[in-house]
């Protein structure tokens, strides 16, 4: 009897290792269709506004190819594009021609079009957010125009597009002072303050040049899209984005050249490799005042004269800090400019200076016209590259 | 514990956003009184669980219906287990399966558990628990360097009531160790129970306290309140390098043994109840009815996350602080005034 019972035991454990397989929820790879970059754009087709989503695809069948015959190693990716009154209506056109399940988990990025960011960005923002299988630490960029033609450009160096932009998007961008690096989950927690405006990385399509030999187009990263409340109001040009990195972020192993002259009008290269800044805040006679203070790290191998010597480093300074400011205050002039306070000023004083923001809390945006803002600078140079003394070149 | 780091953040943050890590230190509190007044019943009537020594306190006919008060109590105690267990687990990973076929798995593992006796599940837990907390603070070592720590300021911005209001969830978790109370006639050391048990209550606050600190500082302070289940974003957007993606499966690979444990004990807990209260010696008889009422009401009593997240924030606290706070301490009083204790 009790043989009868244990054996019967082992039958329904080993019957249980079947439902190991994922029950109901069973999935084969081979079964599986992968996004690896997703657009969305909202466009005007016969008179009827539609959500336009286009998505990149992991090819399975092209990769197996690859392997054996002497083609290119590597993936390829699909596009195909699907259109319907709401997103999930697109995302439906496109499931119906596949013949594999969709999987929306390993997808790189997410690029929004310019119009569909001025028009209905929380719409896309909950969507996103609230769809289970979303990776908070998928990129999320904007684009000028239809966000689909950014799908449309070639790799470069990688196989893959979407390996591209994850590259670009994760560390080039942010280290050659371009554009900032942020995740679905950046934009989310910083659109979800009330207290501040954000910005979006921008994607750009690059057209090869003659002579070139690289794919084309191709994108690049670079400027910022201005987002006030939760509406694309303009764009920062590159200048203006890198004005925005040095007063929001911190960087570590940045390579960012940055033009300047001193002493009359020798031009000098400033190598910024790495800054640090501080926001301090203060409300004086109801009127908040924002201190902006950046340190910057860098070094100087070129330059128009040479005089490089340590005698002139003083004056180096001098020109890179100056310069830096008169970044800054055009990024800071643009954020007067759009009303939108994309640099977390307003954040900063809730944060610390918790009483003096209970006096302007519901009203905010009508002292940030004329609010205070003042910029200070302390760039170093840290050394002249590889040498130590003048070199002296004959001119 | 395994189903409080899953939803408590989520509950604490949308009251008291920034300041929800202070709410374990506060809930605190209701956990200390609770296990205070376990000891002193416990030991006043030693060899007795809550149910034997109610009767003795206020006579058969009363303590009966108190008695069938907490078996109801164990009941939605339990199916409140299963319901997170399995939201979570649909939510997590398997959105297809129903929750009928995953709560069945679950009791049926449960019930397993809970005939072996409470001395299976002690070694158990004994076994279960160092992985669990090991493995959540290996999970902690990507957190460290997503954390920005700005969030957590201004520290209490609308002042302290809203973290006091949002401490009353987690308090009725803290509540649960009135389970002593029904246990206190297994334990081989009972004069170690105060010491142990609070060394419980505060190592529970701080890992709470962790677990809201990490939600905070990854996900921000307005984000937590609003998702079903914050902790599981959290995990999901850890990542080592490009080394070790996708670390969330280990969470779930840790967490679903000690889910199972606590399941297990309650189940067991909610049989011995009514075993003693219907009379019934064998209590092997009285765990076949306990499962399917369990699994009808866990698979048809909520029908989705939000009911089950409602339930969990407006009615279970009141309802739950009657049988752990409350009643207990009307007992302890009443025992005291009639001078009943067994000897």
């Amino acid at each position: 009897m009790k043989k009868i019972f244990r054996s019967s035991i082992y039958c329904v454990l080993i019957l249980a290792l079947l439902m190991v397989s994922g029950c109901w929820d069973s999935k084969e790879v081979e079964n599986l269709a992968i996004t690896t970059l997703v657009a969305w754009d909202r466009i005007t087709e016969n008179g009827v506004d539609q959500w336009q989503i286009t998505t990149r695809i992991l090819n399975m069948a092209g990769n197996q190819g690859g392997g054996e015959g002497g083609q290119k190693p590597g993936a390829s990716e699909i596009l195909i594009k699907g259109k319907g009154l709401t997103a999930q209506e697109a995302f439906l056109d496109i499931t119906k021609r596949l013949p594999s399940r969709i999987f929306y988990q390993h997808s790189a990025a997410m690029i929004i079009g310019e119009r569909a960011a001025k028009e209905d960005l929380p719409n896309i923002l909950s969507n996103v957010m609230r769809f289970p299988g979303t990776r908070y630490r998928n990129f999320i960029l904007v684009s000028r125009g239809e966000a689909f033609r950014s799908l449309q450009a070639q790799p470069e160096l990688v196989s893959l597009l979407s390996k591209e932009v994850r590259m670009l998007a994760n560390r080039t961008a942010e280290q050659e002072g371009a554009s900032e690096r942020v995740t679905i989950l950046d934009f989310a927690r910083r659109t979800l303050r009330e207290d501040r405006d954000t910005i979006l990385p921008e994607i750009q399509i690059y057209l090869a040049e003659e002579g070139e030999k690289t794919a084309s187009p191709t994108v690049l990263l670079e400027g910022l899209g201005v987002i006030r409340k939760t509406k694309l109001v303009g764009w920062l040009n590159p200048e203006e984005s890198l004005g925005y990195l040095l007063v929001t972020g911190k960087s570590q192993d940045s390579e960012i050249p940055i033009s300047t002259t001193y002493g009359g009008n020798i031009l000098v290269s400033y190598f910024l490799t790495g800054h640090k800044s501080e926001i301090e805040s203060e409300l004086i006679e109801g009127k908040p005042r924002f201190i902006i203070k950046i340190k910057a790290d860098g070094v100087v191998h070129e330059i128009n004269a040479p005089v490089l010597g340590i005698e002139e480093i003083p004056l180096l300074e001098e020109a890179a800090s100056k310069r830096i400011q008169e970044i800054v205050w055009k990024t800071i002039s643009k954020s007067k400019e759009y009303d939108a306070d994309f640099l977390g000023l307003n954040e900063n004083l809730h944060r610390y200076h918790l009483s003096d923001w209970k006096e302007i809390e519901s009203h905010w945006r009508d002292f940030f016209q004329d609010a205070d803002i003042e910029v200070e600078v302390e760039a170093k140079v840290r050394n002249f590259g590889a040498s130590t003394k003048k070199l002296d070149i004959p001119q | 514990m395994p189903t409080a780091i899953l939803f408590v953040p989520g509950h604490t943050v949308d009251d008291a956003h920034q300041s929800a890590w202070l709410t374990p230190f506060i809930a605190m509190s209701v956990g200390f009184a609770v296990l205070w007044i376990a000891y002193k019943m416990g030991k006043r009537f030693p060899r007795h669980t809550l149910i034997q020594y109610v009767t003795i306190i206020f006579g058969k006919t009363f303590g009966k219906i108190l008695g069938g008060g907490y078996i109801i109590f164990f009941l939605v105690f339990n199916l409140l287990i299963i319901r997170e267990i399995t939201d979570f687990l649909k939510i997590a990973l398997l959105p297809n399966t129903p929750i009928w076929f995953l709560s069945l798995i679950f009791i049926l593992v449960g019930s397993y558990g809970a005939i072996s006796g409470v001395e299976v599940l002690a070694r158990s837990a004994q076994f279960v628990f160092p992985i669990f907390v090991g493995g959540s603070f290996i999970l902690l070592i990507p957190a460290l360097q997503e954390m920005s720590l700005k969030e957590l300021l201004p520290v209490l911005e609308d002042g302290l009531i809203p973290v006091i209001k949002a401490s009353i969830t987690p308090a009725a978790w803290f509540g649960e160790i009135i389970i002593l109370a029904f246990l206190f006639p297994f334990i081989n050391k009972p004069n170690e129970v105060l010491r142990k048990g609070s060394f419980t209550i505060l190592a529970m606050a701080a890992i709470l306290s962790i677990d809201i600190i990490l939600a905070l500082t990854i996900l921000g302070s307005d984000l937590p309140g609003r998702l079903a289940v914050p902790t599981w974003k959290v995990i999901r957007y850890l990542e080592l390098g490009r080394t070790f993606l996708r670390v969330e499966t280990l969470l779930i690979f840790l967490w679903i043994p000690s889910a199972v444990i606590k399941f297990a004990l309650i189940y067991f807990l909610g049989c011995l109840t009514s075993a003693q209260v219907f009379g019934v010696k064998a209590q092997f008889k009285v765990f076949i009815p306990m499962g399917l009422i369990l699994w009808g009401a866990a698979s048809f009593l909520f029908s989705n996350t939000i009911q089950l997240n409602e339930f969990l924030n407006k009615i279970w606290p009141p309802f739950a602080f009657c049988f752990e706070i409350i009643l207990p301490s009307a007992f302890l009083i009443v025992s005291i005034l009639r001078k009943k204790q067994s000897r």
